[in-house]
C-alpha cells in the first residue's frame, strides 16, 4: 500500500510464559491520527516499543516509512516517539535538552528549537531545569523533543496521563495541529477514551494482545449513531402515543425521558406527534453512544463469540 | 555516531560535574608537583621509584614522573566522566532519544567510547600538562627535556588507551546489568582485584589483565620492551570484545 507510514505484519510477542501480543496486524495510512484502544497489558506500550526498535522483533514484520527491518535505523530517524515517560535530563534546562536533541537529529536551525518550545508552550519554562517542570510540563517537553526534527510519523503513548483537565485540551489542540499544519500522521495511546475520540479518525482495538478491530472515526459514529433521547413532562403518555402512532423500539428511563431505537427514528415527526397529543416536549436528540461503550460492547461480544 | 558524540560533549559541558572533575584533576596534579609528594592507590608500589622520588632534588621530569606514579588515583575522579557520559543515559532513560534518532546500536556503543576516549585523553593531558606548568612555576630545573616530552606524551596516550580499557568493561558491565553503580564499583575494585589476585596466585598472566599498572609498567620499563606488544593486543582483544559483546547484548535487550 503506497500510502502506509506503518505496516505491521504477524507480529507476535512472548515475553517468557506470556503472549503479549499475537498475530498483530495494522496499517497507518499517511496523514491518520490512529488511536490504539486496549485495557492495562493489552500491549498497546509492548507493540509502540517495537515500532521504534526498543523491543526486537521476533515474529512478523514491521515496515516503517516503506523501510523493513535491515533498513530500519533510517526510518527511525524520520519519527519522533514519546514511549512511557517522557525522557530528559533533569539537570539540563527546556532549551538545553531541546539542543541536544537537535544536535543528535543534526539540526542546525536555532529557529526550529524555538519553534518546538513555543508549539507546546513552553516558552515561559525555556530556562527551567527538566528537573523542576511539572508533569504535564515534562510530558510537552517529550512532545517538543519528538517533533523538534519535523517527523513524518509521531508515536505517543499515553501522552495526556498525568495531565490536568485544562492540559488535556491543550495537548489535543496540539495533536489536531501537528496533523493538520505540519502533515504529521500519529499513532496514540491513551487510557482516556473520549480524549482519543476527540482527536482519531481511526481506531484499533487490541485486546490480550490481538486486534479485534480497526474502525475509521465515521464508521465509528455511524455504528454508535441512531435513535432518539427524548425529554417529555409525561414519559409514560409520550410512550403511549409514539407506541399508537406505530413506532417501535421504545424504552421509558423515568418519569421524563424515554428512548427510541432506529436509525429511522425522525426527530421532526416524532415532536409533531406529542405536541399534537398535548405532551410537553422538553428536548429531543439524536442518540450517540461513547467510546467507552463502543469499546465495552465490543469486548462483551468478543468474550461471547469466545 | 558523530552526532552523538557531539551531543555528548555539549550536555558534558553544561554539566557541573565535568568541571568539576577537570577542577580536581588540575588540584591533584598541582598538589603532587608544588609539594612533591606523589601519591595514589597502589597494591604493589614501585619503591625504589618512590624512596628516588623522596631523597633528590626534583626536576620538571621527576614532577612528570611523580605524576605518572600517582595517576591510579585518576580512575576514580575519572568514573564521574563515565557516569556522566553513559550512566545517566540508562538511569534516565534517555538512551530511548538517542536510539531514536535512528543510530546504530553499534553506533551508540562505539559513540559512547569514543566520547569516553576523549574526556580520558584531555582529562590525562590536562593532568600532565598541569604537572609539567606546576613544576616551572615551582621553579624545578627543566633536566631531560627530550624525555620529559617523551614521558608526558606516553603517559597521556598510554594513560588514556589502556583506561579506557577499563571502562570498556565497565559499559559492558552496565548494559549487562543496567546498573550504574555496579559498573563504576567495577571500575573501582578491578585493579586492586587484578593486582592482590596476582599477588596471592603467582598467576603472572594476570599482569595483562593489570590496566591501570601497565602504562606506568611501560614508561618505567618495568615491563620489557619485547613484551609490550603483547599488553597492547591483550588490552586491545579485551577492548574490541567489550563493545562488540556489548552492541549485541543491546541488540537483543529489552530497552
Amino acid at each position: 500500500m503506497e500510502n502506509a507510514v506503518l505496516t505491521i505484519q504477524d507480529v507476535s510477542k512472548r515475553f517468557g510464559h506470556y503472549q503479549a501480543l499475537d498475530h498483530v496486524s495494522l496499517t497507518i495510512r499517511r496523514g491518520d491520527v490512529y488511536a490504539l484502544v486496549g485495557e492495562n497489558g493489552a500491549g498497546k506500550t509492548t507493540l509502540m516499543r517495537m515500532i521504534t526498535g526498543l523491543s526486537p522483533i521476533s515474529q512478523g514484520a514491521i515496515v516503517l516509512l516503506g523501510e523493513n527491518a535491515r533498513h530500519y535505523q533510517m526510518a527511525l530517524s524520520r519519527i519522533g516517539a514519546v514511549i512511557e515517560t517522557p525522557a530528559a535530563f533533569d539537570k539540563l534546562t527546556v532549551a538545553q535538552n531541546l539542543r541536544l536533541t537537535a544536535i543528535q537529529h543534526g539540526v542546525t536551525r536555532d529557529a526550529d528549537i524555538e519553534d518546538a518550545i513555543g508549539f507546546v508552550g513552553l516558552t515561559a519554562k525555556r530556562d527551567v531545569k527538566a528537573k523542576n517542570l511539572s508533569l504535564g510540563q515534562r510530558q510537552r517537553l517529550g512532545l517538543a523533543t519528538a517533533i523538534l526534527a519535523h517527523p513524518d510519523f509521531l508515536i505517543l503513548d499515553e501522552p495526556i496521563n498525568g495531565l490536568d483537565p485544562t492540559g488535556i485540551v491543550e495537548f489535543r489542540e496540539l495533536l489536531h495541529r501537528l496533523n493538520v499544519e505540519k502533515q504529521t500522521t500519529i499513532l496514540i495511546s491513551s487510557h482516556i477514551l473520549s480524549e482519543l475520540y476527540q482527536v482519531a479518525t481511526r481506531f484499533g482495538f487490541l485486546h490480550h494482545g490481538t486486534i479485534i478491530k480497526e474502525v475509521t472515526r465515521a464508521a465509528l459514529d455511524a455504528e454508535n449513531s441512531g435513535g432518539l433521547q427524548v425529554t417529555v413532562d409525561d414519559a409514560a403518555k409520550a410512550a403511549q402515543v409514539l407506541d399508537a402512532a406505530g413506532l417501535k423500539g421504545l424504552h421509558v428511563s423515568d418519569d421524563q425521558h424515554l428512548t427510541l431505537a432506529g436509525a429511522a427514528a425522525d426527530s421532526a415527526a416524532v415532536n409533531r406527534l406529542l405536541v399534537q397529543a398535548g405532551v410537553a416536549v422538553v428536548g429531543i436528540r439524536v442518540r450517540t453512544t461513547s467510546l467507552e461503550d463502543y469499546y465495552t460492547r465490543l469486548l462483551a461480544s468478543k468474550e461471547d463469540a469466545q | 555516531m558523530i552526532n552523538q558524540i557531539r551531543a555528548d560533549f555539549y550536555r558534558q559541558s553544561h554539566t557541573r560535574g565535568v568541571w568539576l572533575t577537570a577542577l580536581l584533576t588540575v588540584a591533584y596534579s598541582a598538589a603532587i608537583c608544588w609539594f612533591q609528594a606523589p601519591g595514589g592507590i597502589m597494591v604493589n608500589a614501585p619503591q625504589h621509584m618512590l624512596q628516588d622520588l623522596a631523597t633528590k632534588k626534583w626536576t620538571v621530569y621527576d614532577g612528570i614522573r611523580s605524576a605518572m606514579i600517582s595517576s591510579s588515583v585518576l580512575v576514580y575522579l575519572f568514573i564521574g566522566l563515565f557516569v556522566i557520559v553513559i550512566g545517566y543515559e540508562f538511569s534516565q532513560h534517555t538512551y530511548k532519544n538517542t536510539l531514536l534518532t535512528g543510530i546504530s546500536r553499534l553506533g551508540f556503543i562505539l559513540g559512547k567510547y569514543v566520547t569516553l576516549l576523549a574526556d580520558l585523553f584531555l582529562g590525562m593531558a590536562l593532568y600532565f600538562a598541569t604537572a609539567l606548568v606546576v613544576g616551572l612555576l615551582h621553579g624545578l630545573p627543566g633536566g631531560d627535556w627530550t624525555a620529559t616530552a617523551k614521558l608526558v606524551g606516553g603517559g597521556v596516550v598510554m594513560s588514556t588507551f589502556f583506561v579506557s580499557v577499563v571502562f570498556s568493561l565497565a559499559l559492558l558491565l552496565l548494559i549487562l546489568t543496567r546498573s550504574t553503580v555496579m559498573a563504576a564499583v567495577f571500575i573501582v575494585v578491578w585493579p586492586l582485584a587484578i593486582s592482590l589476585l596476582s599477588i596471592a596466585t603467582e598467576w603472572h598472566w594476570l599482569s595483562y589483565f593489570d590496566f591501570f599498572n601497565t602504562e606506568s609498567g611501560i614508561a618505567f620499563k618495568l615491563i620489557a620492551q619485547g613484551d609490550i606488544w603483547r599488553y597492547i593486543l591483550v588490552s586491545a582483544v579485551v577492548l574490541v570484545g567489550s563493545i562488540g559483546v556489548a552492541t549485541v547484548l543491546i541488540r537483543r535487550q529489552e530497552l
